[in-house]
C-alpha cells in the first residue's frame, strides 16, 4: 500500500500521535534532567552540612571533659588511649556525638618518633618519646568510598608525665 | 509545505527555545555560593595557634616567659628564632605570617611578611604586664 492511500484523517492521526510522542519524550527528559539536578543539589547541601558539622567540632572538641585539661584549655595526652578505647567499647554511643568521622592527634612540635601512641606504645618505658599519634575515634560508615575529606587546626598538647606543653594538630576526617 | 511540516517545525522551535533558557537558568543556578568555613576554620586554627605557643616549653623555658624578658628588654632573639621555629614547622607551606607582640597595646616585636590576612590573638597577664599576641596569616605570595 503506497503513501497516497493513506486518508487525511489518518494523516492528521500520525501527526499528532508523533506530536504527542515528541512531548512525551521532552517530559521524560526534563524530569530526569531535574532529578539529576536536584540530586547534585543535595548531595552538596549534604557535603556543606558535614564541613559545618566537623567544623564545629574543630572548634568545640577540645572542651570534651573526656580528653581536656582539667583547668586549662589544652588536650591532656594520658588521657587519649584510654578515651580511644572507651570510644571503641561504647561506640554506639559516640556514633551518636561524633558522627562519621575519624579523629587523629598527632605531636607536631618538638617531634617525637613516628608511631601510633595505643596501649602498648603507653604503657612501654620510653612514652612519651615512642610515639606522635593517637587516632581517638573511628567510624567509617562507608568504607567503600574511599579517603574522607579532612579539616585540621593546632592545639595545645600536655604531657602530664613531665609537666610539659607541646604543639599538636587535632585533624577530623570526616566521610560524606 | 503543508499543515503538519509547520507544526512539526513549530514544535521543535519551542523545544530549542526551551532548552536555551533551561541551560542559560543551570548556568546561573550553579553558581556556588562562597562558603564561610575555610576562612572560620582559619580563624580558629591562628587562636588556637597562639595559644598553643604561649604554654609551650622549649628547654626549660615556657614561650610566656620568653614573651616577658622580650618586653622587658632582656632579649628578643631566643623567642624570635624560636617562634620562625614552631611556625615554620606548623604553618602549611603556602602560608605567611606575620608575628606581632604588644604590651598594653603598643608594639614590643613584631616579624613576618605577611601584612593583611587573617588575624587572631591571645592576650594573657604575666606579673601584672598585659601582653597581646597577634598572629595574621596569609597565602605566600610567589
Amino acid at each position: 500500500m503506497g503513501v497516497s492511500n493513506y486518508s487525511k484523517g489518518q494523516v492528521e492521526l500520525n501527526e499528532t500521535l508523533l506530536v504527542l510522542f515528541f512531548i512525551v519524550v521532552i517530559i521524560i527528559i526534563g524530569v530526569v534532567f531535574y532529578f539529576k539536578v536536584f540530586q547534585e543539589k543535595v548531595k552538596e547541601k549534604g557535603e556543606e552540612l558535614s564541613e559545618q558539622e566537623a567544623s564545629v567540632l574543630l572548634a568545640s572538641i577540645t572542651s570534651m571533659g573526656e580528653i581536656s585539661c582539667s583547668n586549662e584549655d589544652c588536650v591532656d595526652t594520658s588521657k587519649l588511649v584510654p578515651f580511644g578505647n572507651l570510644a571503641r567499647n561504647k561506640i554506639d554511643y559516640y556514633k551518636g556525638l561524633l558522627g562519621n568521622k575519624k579523629i587523629t592527634i598527632y605531636d607536631i612540635y618538638p617531634s617525637a618518633r613516628e608511631g601510633l601512641c595505643d596501649n602498648r606504645a603507653y604503657n612501654s618505658i620510653e612514652y612519651p618519646e615512642n610515639c606522635n599519634h593517637w587516632v581517638i575515634y573511628e567510624n567509617n560508615a562507608y568504607p567503600g568510598r574511599g579517603e574522607g575529606l579532612k579539616i585540621s587546626t593546632p592545639i595545645s598538647l600536655y604531657y602530664p608525665e613531665n609537666n610539659e606543653y607541646k604543639i599538636g594538630r587535632l585533624e577530623i576526617e570526616f566521610y560524606g | 509545505m503543508d499543515n503538519g511540516q509547520a507544526e512539526v517545525v513549530g514544535l521543535m522551535v519551542i523545544v530549542i527555545i526551551l532548552i536555551v533558557i533551561g541551560v542559560i537558568y543551570l548556568r546561573f543556578a550553579s553558581i556556588k555560593e562562597i562558603s564561610s568555613y575555610p576562612e572560620l576554620r582559619t580563624n580558629i586554627e591562628v587562636n588556637n595557634l597562639l595559644r598553643a605557643l604561649v604554654k609551650l616549653k622549649i628547654e626549660n623555658m615556657t614561650m610566656s616567659d620568653a614573651l616577658y624578658d622580650c618586653y622587658r628588654d632582656t632579649g628578643c632573639d631566643y623567642l624570635r628564632n624560636n617562634i620562625e621555629d614552631v611556625l615554620e614547622s606548623v604553618l602549611k607551606l603556602d602560608e605567611d605570617y606575620r608575628f606581632t607582640l604588644l604590651a598594653d597595646d603598643v608594639e614590643v616585636i613584631g616579624f613576618g611578611n605577611c601584612n593583611k590576612g587573617l588575624l587572631g590573638s591571645f592576650p594573657f597577664v604575666k606579673h601584672e604586664v598585659y601582653l597581646e599576641t597577634r598572629l595574621t596569616l596569609c597565602r605566600k605570595q610567589l
